[in-house]
């Protein structure tokens, strides 16, 4: 019996896996399946099921999700993407420059689907008035979109994960993971400047013209509401700003409100959900519409998930193989070095969410085995390796199976291995640049 | 490949669902069509007055403004056959005198649109002489990317939204493309 409980809980989580994978099913349909099977056999009791969701994550996705979808309703996208389009002016290369940049730092603040589901159709109008192949733009907005959400603790749904089950700050993110996702975006710029840049020229006279048309868009006819419109942009900038100084709120509240604890801090759930109250209740929008639109399949995607991992957990099969993991790694640099690979490599080919929800435990795990390794650098690792792993096939991330499937509803041709030739380069040598960057910090 | 194809479709159905639809509809309410795109060259307009137009609209003059190196061709036409009826029941002097009395007033609104027109930077033509309105600029229409004309044109309006039975037909029949008034 001690043994057949494992091995439940692994065939129940490789089958959930495969089923999410290959998605006949609807993933959370999927998670929440695998999930009802392991309560019902008795594998994850009710008295630890709650502890195994992380409820970090759900709420901080649950709050991010009702701000971005108040701040979209407003046209706040739209009008980026056009000031976007407009700043290029009619060079094409500026364009893929501009839009990769500001994919980006959407990316990293807000949900890369949103971002790439608002800013991809403006791409494809952009490539059409300048008669130049889109291929490269969307290529270079879904590469963007995953490194820019390396960068911030809310930026990618691993992120969350980690920040969620670590407890560690948006600062730490930014400073630790904010530079190396500015370095490798530059490089992948780079990269497709070398590889495309010679076929975007366009001469002087065409500039113009492209020039033309697009100045001719009136950004302004893309805000729906202006008010809303303001609105959104100062509740989102109070929430950026929140999360900067969620780990320290106490101290700065402490000042001008003296009872409040200094040692305060705020979880990032806690900001998003103020954020979200914030919003709701500044703009007036009916909340059944807005509420209606959280992507509850994701949420419980995301709990049949812990659930699962949780299976894991319970049979000590995550501990057995924590065990086996500190006995042949030597060191802290060599487990960064195991971590970041094999989840770069293993979230390129499967999803990395279900990988991330395995791996937290594993490293919690491998830090109370081990006095030789340090797991505080192994979280970079897994960030780094289950963020950029999505840049390596068609259907690694949620951006690349958003940005490629509009591809293919307007017509254009880019099939699983054209995106695996240049992703898999990509993943290769950003995995390396950041990994070099984290051996220097730790 | 195939299985690729569908296992993408099928992830994009499950993680955007009908968003992109709405997306699509948002863009078009401020996105160019195909057709919009291509720049329109526009070089010469003819813009037709008579004694039923006594003003144009700003709008005109915005739209007129939005193309690079454009020529306005002001046309005043006096109808012959009316100065001629005129003429055969109350004379010629009579007839001479109604002549004028348009030709005075064609010349001042001429005068003032033109100068409305140079204000905002437009090269403007004019011309004013007796004729047929219908059979006229038809035939000058030819030589035109644009012809410009009031719904007042040829005849007066019972209301705001009716056309003249002068400027309906030139705009059935005219092979150039017009901006109604």
């Amino acid at each position: 019996m001690v043994l057949i409980e494992p091995l439940i809980a692994i065939v129940v989580f490789l089958i959930t896996y495969a089923l999410i994978v290959d998605e006949r099913i609807n993933r959370a349909v999927a998670a929440m399946a695998g999930a009802a099977v392991l309560v019902f056999l008795g594998i994850v009791p009710w008295e630890s099921l709650l502890e195994h969701i992380d409820f970090g994550t759900i709420f901080l996705l649950m709050g991010m999700m009702i701000i971005v979808n108040v701040a979209s309703n407003s046209g706040l996208f739209e009008y980026l993407a056009i000031r976007t389009a407009k700043a290029a002016g009619g060079s094409p290369i500026r364009v893929m420059i501009l839009f990769a940049l500001v994919t980006a730092v959407t990316s990293a603040f807000l949900d890369n689907v949103t971002t790439v589901l608002l800013m991809t159709p403006m791409l494809l109008y952009i490539a059409k008035v300048m008669d130049v192949n889109p291929v490269p733009f969307l290529l270079t907005e879904i590469l963007a979109s995953n490194v820019g959400g390396m960068g911030t603790l809310i930026g990618d749904p691993p992120n969350i994960m980690i920040a969620s089950a670590t407890g560690l700050s948006f600062n730490e993110f930014l400073f630790v993971m904010g530079p190396i996702a500015l370095v490798d975006l530059f490089v992948i710029i780079v990269i497709f400047y070398f590889i495309y840049g010679r076929k975007m020229k366009v001469d002087s006279a065409g500039k113009a013209a492209i020039k033309k048309t697009i100045d001719s868009i009136d950004e302004r006819a893309a805000i729906q509401d202006i008010v809303l419109f303001k609105k959104s942009i100062i509740a989102l900038l109070i929430v950026i700003l929140l999360f900067f100084v969620h780990s320290s709120i106490g101290a700065i509240l402490h000042t001008v409100l003296p009872f409040v604890d200094p040692a305060m801090t705020l979880e990032p759930a806690e900001v998003a959900l103020i954020g979200a109250a914030l919003i709701l209740f500044w703009s007036r929008k009916a909340p059944e519409v807005i509420f209606e639109k959280v992507e509850w399949t994701a949420l419980f995607f995301f709990g049949g998930l812990f659930v699962l991992v949780g299976g894991l957990v319970e049979t000590g099969v995550i501990s057995d193989l924590a065990l086996m993991m500190t006995s042949n790694l030597n060191g802290t640099h060599e487990a960064m070095f195991v971590i970041a690979w094999f989840s770069a490599i293993a979230s390129a080919i499967v999803d990395n969410i279900p990988l991330t929800a395995a791996l937290i435990p594993l490293i919690q795990d491998i830090g109370m085995n081990s006095t030789t390794i340090d797991t505080y650098p192994l979280w970079w690792a897994l960030s780094l390796g289950a963020c950029l792993g999505g840049n390596g096939t068609a259907i690694a991330a949620s951006a690349n199976v958003v940005v490629l499937g509009i591809a293919e509803r307007e017509g254009i041709k880019i099939t699983f291995f054209d995106f695996l030739k240049i992703g898999m380069f990509v993943l290769f040598v950003t995995v390396a640049i950041g990994l070099g960057i984290l051996y220097l910090m730790f | 490949m195939e299985y690729f194809k569908s296992l993408i479709n099928r992830k994009f159905k499950d993680v955007v669902g009908s968003r992109y639809k709405d997306v699509l509809k948002d863009y078009r309410e401020f996105l160019l069509t195909e057709e919009e795109i291509v720049i329109f060259s526009l070089k010469k307009i003819l813009m037709p007055l008579d004694i039923f137009i006594s003003a144009v609209p700003g709008e005109l003059y915005d739209l007129l403004t939005a193309f690079d190196e454009v020529e306005v061709n002001l046309v005043y036409i006096t109808d012959s056959s009316v100065v001629s009826i005129i003429g055969d029941i109350l004379g010629e002097e009579a007839g001479n005198e109604y002549q004028a009395k348009k030709e005075e007033y064609g010349r001042n609104l001429l005068d003032k649109i033109s100068g409305e027109l140079e204000e905002r930077g437009l090269p403007v033509k004019c011309r004013l002489y007796s004729g047929h309105k219908w059979d006229d600029i038809e035939t000058m229409s030819e030589n035109y990317d644009l012809v410009a004309i009031s719904k007042s044109y040829g005849g007066g309006r019972g209301d705001e939204n009716e056309i003249s039975p002068v400027a309906q037909r030139l705009v059935q029949q005219m092979n150039v493309s017009t901006v109604l008034y």
